[in-house]
């Protein structure tokens, strides 16, 4: 038996996670489509709407519930009563990671291609009802969504470090630590700039960073590079975090 | 089946376990007695890999529980004193979490839910405490795993239910395995269990068969408080009397009255620790 990783162990936690949480997606998606659909009568105007209206629901529900279900990822690893049962089912900690990591990334992304799809038909159905055009149907395989969906699963990664680190409230938790840890890193280099430029006219900024741009070509294309090694980098590092605090999870005290 | 060497484990400064050990052997059902905060289910979580020792050495199944390999997993259930049963249906649990399971036979955990009577269509939430209890009882034995850990398993059952687990536990086990049952309820395990280990101040004071026990002590009820010496162990007032323990190392094997015994072994642990080694044994 391979201890570590093994794709039929994978599938049986989806199957199993699903199992448990379906009815909260279907309640949830129910929900959703109707205030979409609402939304879009209350939006729409004699001129039509245009198809930006789904990609910005499409953009929104994945941000908000996304962020929300990576903050839930790892619900029952510190509650008390629940943490024992998913601790002991016979699957390793990476899989655990992985399972849950796929299922608030891939999972939930390609869900909501396929739900706002289903909801852009199902709204544009009550508009050949009403005078005028309606917003066009959602089209998921539009070059838009990609960004959103990368940016969101940058975004995730953070969160689903906080589900796997605190024990409680993790939203919270994680939202201020982003917010100091932002605050922090914003000063240092605000700090950094002024004592390397501190000869520089610094009321031209966008001038100064063209020049420097022209002038240090190679180094720009560096930075460049690391920017996108960093948007790869750290979301990897947050997940692997995650999974070392999921290994190394106990329960909480019961004698 | 279960080695622990030397472990030290405890809460914040205050040590729970110091240098304890413990051997668990096959084909046995253990009664795991203790009183209030003597560590029992922080053993079955030990032994389980839920918790880490802080040193020593645990050895279960095969493997170090602490690293909870899948492969271990598969071999062992816990059946915790407090549940909290996902929002599913029976059968969908045992769809969901059946397949972890490879000794899982599926028409072993019908009958046993037919037995308790516990409807596979209805949401797990929806069912009693008592039933919920019977509901994971009937899926850790189908699972035949190794190692079966009962953490109070009899709390909740109404009467009719704590004959049916006794027989079923006892029908389940098999040679290859090990159940631990660890209770405060002595009468409702009395006649299921046939090892002994009784926990207290961090250490393992008893681990004796049932047989061992009733050959070497004798259990009896006095009018009068009997003289000391004579054997005398333990006794104390109850309705009637005097509940007693005395050595009785050429006697017949009697009835064990896990109690008393119980209550013995902690109020006198040196008497009973000498009575039960080795050359003293049977």
């Amino acid at each position: 038996m391979n201890e570590h990783f093994s794709i039929e162990r994978l599938w049986w936690l989806l199957r199993a996670d699903f199992t448990a949480g379906y009815r909260t997606l279907l309640t949830v998606s129910g929900t959703l489509a109707g205030v979409i659909l609402i939304a879009s009568l209350l939006s729409f105007g004699p001129g039509g709407g245009g198809q930006e209206f789904f990609t910005s629901w499409f953009g929104g529900m994945l941000y908000i519930w996304g962020v929300i279900a990576s903050s839930r990822a790892f619900r029952e690893l510190h509650d008390k009563t629940r943490n024992e049962a998913y601790l002991l089912l016979p699957a390793s900690a990476v899989e655990k990671t992985v399972a849950r990591l796929l299922a608030v990334t891939v999972g939930l992304a390609v869900y909501l291609l396929v739900f706002t799809t289903v909801a852009s038909v199902l709204v544009e159905a009550v508009f050949l009802l009403l005078p005028g055009t309606g917003y066009g149907l959602f089209n998921p395989l539009d070059p838009v969504v990609w960004p959103l969906i990368f940016g969101y699963f940058f975004l995730q990664s953070f969160f689903f470090l906080g589900a796997a680190w605190f024990r409680r409230r993790h939203f919270i938790k994680t939202s201020l630590a982003i917010t100091v840890v932002g605050i922090g890193f914003a000063l240092f280099v605000m700090l950094t700039l002024r004592l390397t430029f501190a000869t520089f006219d610094m009321s031209d900024l966008d001038g100064l960073i063209a020049r420097a741009a022209g002038s240090y070509q190679g180094l720009f294309q560096v930075l460049e590079a690391l920017r996108g090694l960093f948007a790869i980098v750290l979301p990897v590092a947050c997940w692997s975090i995650a999974w070392l605090r999921v290994r190394e999870t106990q329960v909480s005290d019961g004698i | 089946m279960l080695e622990a060497r030397q472990v030290n484990f405890g809460y914040g400064p205050d040590p729970l376990f110091r240098d304890t050990d413990l051997t668990l052997a096959p084909g046995h059902i253990y009664g795991l007695l203790g009183l209030n905060g003597a560590g029992k289910t922080t053993l079955l979580k030990l032994m389980t890999g839920l918790l880490f020792a802080n040193s020593g050495e645990i050895t279960a199944c095969g493997h170090d529980p602490a690293r909870r390999a899948p492969g271990f997993l598969a071999k062992v259930f816990l059946l915790p004193e407090e549940l909290n049963v996902p929002g599913v249906t029976g059968k969908e649990y045992v769809a969901a979490r059946s397949p972890f399971y490879p000794d899982f036979d599926r028409a072993q955990m019908q009958r046993y839910l037919d037995e308790f009577e516990i409807p596979e269509h209805k949401k797990l939430t929806a069912l009693s405490h008592g039933q919920q209890k019977k509901f994971l009882l009937s899926f850790g034995l189908a699972c035949n795993a190794s190692l079966v850990l009962l953490d109070e398993p009899t709390n909740g059952l109404d009467i009719p239910s704590k004959g049916l687990f006794r027989r079923l536990v006892a029908e389940a086990m098999s040679d290859g395995q090990t159940i631990v049952v660890s209770t405060h309820q002595v009468r409702d395990v009395e006649s299921l269990v046939d090892l002994i280990v009784i926990l207290h101040e961090g250490k393992v004071l008893l681990n004796r068969t049932v047989s061992e026990l009733s050959g070497n002590l004798r259990f009896s009820v006095s009018g009068n408080r009997p003289e000391e010496g004579n054997g005398l162990i333990y006794t104390e007032r109850t309705v009637g009397g005097y509940a007693n323990v005395f050595k009785d190392r050429g006697g017949d094997e009697g009835a064990l009255d896990m109690e008393l015994l119980f209550k013995a072994v902690i109020a006198n642990p040196a008497a009973c620790a000498a009575l039960l080694t080795t050359e003293n044994r049977k």
